[in-house]
């Protein structure tokens, strides 16, 4: 009997304990005291404040890489994609020259052209996109061999002052079948007088054509116009290598000669001057680096205590540096993530807003635009890090217990 | 025997015109679960013994051994090892971490959340009187109870020494008498070292050394066993 009523009042113990310790288990952590995700629950402000700087900084580089890299891009089909196709002599005076090219095995045909410009107007680029000035039988070969349809209208008519725009040189200028171009209308044409639009064009590059008509063959015989004026050379089936290396290798002096090779080179060399984001973006990581580096070190400085006393009770220097290079980690990660995507979708809305609304080409991801935006985070967590752990190897917790 | 200190000496500004012994010749052995009071007035060197004894100072000569290991022959590491596997620490100040709440400094030095080791924190709390108070962050307890927070946390790993080094300092008389009663519960199970000038919070010492300019000139036999 006895024996019974102690088991029973153990047993009524051992629940009242149980019950008691299951109360006060309840609504508190889940999660290891030391663990990083208890640190960010319990420093949400702290946290975002981390997060934030790196966060924009990754946004800003990556928008800024693929704002540049749209512009480079729109420039590029603009003014070297056509020249995928064929090669182009201009400024020639030696008729031996026109003819050595076309007699070439690798030559299917020459077309003679005349070359105009129509403004187009994109962010941090004003220029002119190329008009074609071509004979009427030439057209639809051109047409052809550049891979170009007509998507709406018509081709111009020999003779007249008609022209047929590329779709996103007709949206830059806002423009449209019946509505008419030249610098007649807009100074900055390069075309003159006042041509109407009767076709829409569509294809790889983002040329426009019209026909030779009375002004266009006066133009033709201009000594002055020399420059605009000149041969299409259009090559065999998969030879425009060969093509290309023949007009390369022509006598300098004699005339201008345009490859994609000379025309890449040349655009490459016009966009150097694009090295100024080069150096934005190492002056930004560099200020980023500074700034989150330090605010982060101030942080961990203000943590001195509990470093000290993790130390004291047992944690050796080296699991304490883990710990610190684990959170800074974890927050630069969230931040690089969180940056890029905030980046993506801003370069997108730039995309449809800014660019392809007015027949350019917007970039939304760019490979360079996700390296360097991946600077700030890595630079940020070595320098955090560096000092962090200097700090750490320096610290005597006996020192810090004394002195508070 | 768990500790043993052979000629220690501890000098500080060695090289300097002045030298400082922070502990002089100093020659001890203690081993036993029982409760050893440090006792000295400031700067006698009671508190530099303390933290010879628990590894965190090294000696300038001499040897301080841990059971079979000699301080001097292990790395930080391995100390710090030692201190978080074996040893309790209460210090003057509870030195808990503020943003983390009472149930979660407890369980720092073990940082593990399962229900087994936060059911086992709860308990040590329940004996301290604080079991309702696990979820409060420190600032929200008072001096005393924050205290007892830290003890709690020095208890939680099932060490063989507790270190004290001025646990009541900060404390008022009652809440003083309220932490050494509860530390002195554990004199049977672990050595219990405890470092003080008020001599009121060793009357159940089972042994009091006594130090005077780093040199321990008594000790109180009476108790007897060191």
């Amino acid at each position: 009997m006895i024996v019974i009523s102690l088991i029973i009042i153990l047993k009524v113990n051992w629940i009242r304990r149980e019950g008691k310790e299951n109360k006060y288990l309840e609504g508190n952590i889940t999660m290891k005291a030391l663990s990083i995700l208890n640190y960010s629950r319990k420093n949400k402000n702290k946290v975002v404040s981390s997060i934030i700087p790196v966060l924009i900084a990754v946004t800003f580089l990556y928008l800024i890489n693929t704002f540049v890299k749209s512009i480079n891009n729109s420039l590029y089909k603009l003014s070297v994609s056509s020249y995928k196709y064929y090669a182009t002599i201009t400024a020639y005076d030696n008729e031996d020259i026109i003819e050595k090219v076309k007699n070439n095995k690798n030559v299917e045909r020459i077309v003679p052209f005349m070359g105009y410009g129509i403004k187009y107007s994109i962010p941090g680029s004003l220029v002119f996109a190329d008009v074609m000035g071509l004979r009427a039988q030439d057209m639809n070969y051109f047409l052809q061999k550049e891979s170009i349809q007509v998507m709406i209208g018509r081709l111009p008519e020999e003779g007249k002052k008609e022209i047929a725009v590329n779709y996103l040189v007709a949206k830059n200028k806002k423009v449209t079948i019946g509505d008419s171009v030249g610098n007649a209308l807009d100074k900055f044409d390069g075309i003159n007088g006042e041509y109407k639009i009767v076709g829409i064009l569509k294809g790889e590059n983002m040329l426009s054509i019209v026909s030779f008509n009375n002004e266009i063959l006066k133009d033709y015989d201009d000594v002055e116009k020399s420059l605009q004026r000149g041969i299409i050379a259009f090559p065999e089936k998969n030879k425009i290598n060969e093509v290309n290396k023949l007009v390369e290798a022509l006598p300098k002096g004699e005339a201008v000669y345009n490859t994609f090779n000379i025309l890449s080179e040349r655009f490459n060399k016009n966009m150097a001057c694009l090295e100024l984001l080069d150096v934005i973006s190492i002056l930004s990581i560099f200020l980023m680096v500074i700034t989150v580096g330090s605010s982060k070190y101030v942080e961990f400085f203000n943590r001195k205590e509990e470093i000290g006393i993790l130390n004291a009770i047992g944690y050796n220097k080296r699991q304490i540096l883990k710990r610190a290079i684990l959170e800074v980690l974890t927050v630069n990660t969230i931040s690089y993530i969180l940056g890029l995507l905030l980046g993506i979708s801003l370069s997108y809305l730039v995309k449809e807003n800014i660019f392809e609304k007015v027949g350019a080409i917007g970039v939304v991801f760019d490979e360079k635009a996700l390296l360097i935006s991946l600077y700030v985070p890595l630079f940020t967590t070595l320098f955090t890090v560096v000092p962090i752990n200097a700090m750490i190897n320096k610290l005597d917790p006996i020192d810090m217990i004394e002195n508070n | 025997m768990i500790f043993k200190m052979e000629s220690v000496n501890l000098v500080y500004d060695i090289g300097k015109e002045v030298q400082t012994f922070a502990l002089k010749d100093i020659n001890l052995s203690l081993d036993g679960n029982r409760f050893i009071g440090i006792m000295g007035p400031s700067g006698s060197g009671k508190s530099s013994l303390l933290y010879a004894m628990a590894g965190f100072k090294i000696p300038t000569s001499g040897k301080v051994c841990y059971g079979e290991i000699d301080y001097n022959k292990v790395s930080p590491s391995e100390s710090a090892e030692i201190r978080r596997k074996d040893f309790g620490f209460i210090f003057q100040r509870h030195f808990l971490i503020d943003y983390m709440t009472v149930l979660e400094n407890v369980l720092v030095p073990i940082n593990d959340d399962s229900r087994e080791a936060k059911i086992k924190a709860i308990s040590i709390l329940d004996k301290l009187g604080l079991a309702h108070l696990t979820s409060k962050k420190p600032y929200q307890l008072s001096g005393g109870q924050r205290q007892r927070v830290a003890i709690a946390r020095a208890l939680i790993g099932d060490p063989k020494v507790i270190f004290a080094d001025e646990p009541t300092a900060a404390l008022d008389h009652s809440s003083s008498i309220e932490v050494m009663k509860f530390i002195e519960n554990y004199k049977k199970d672990k050595m219990i070292i405890v470092v003080t000038h008020d001599s009121c919070i060793l009357q159940n010492a089972n042994h009091v050394i006594n130090m005077l300019d780093g040199a321990i000139v008594s000790i109180d036999k009476g108790r007897g066993g060191i």
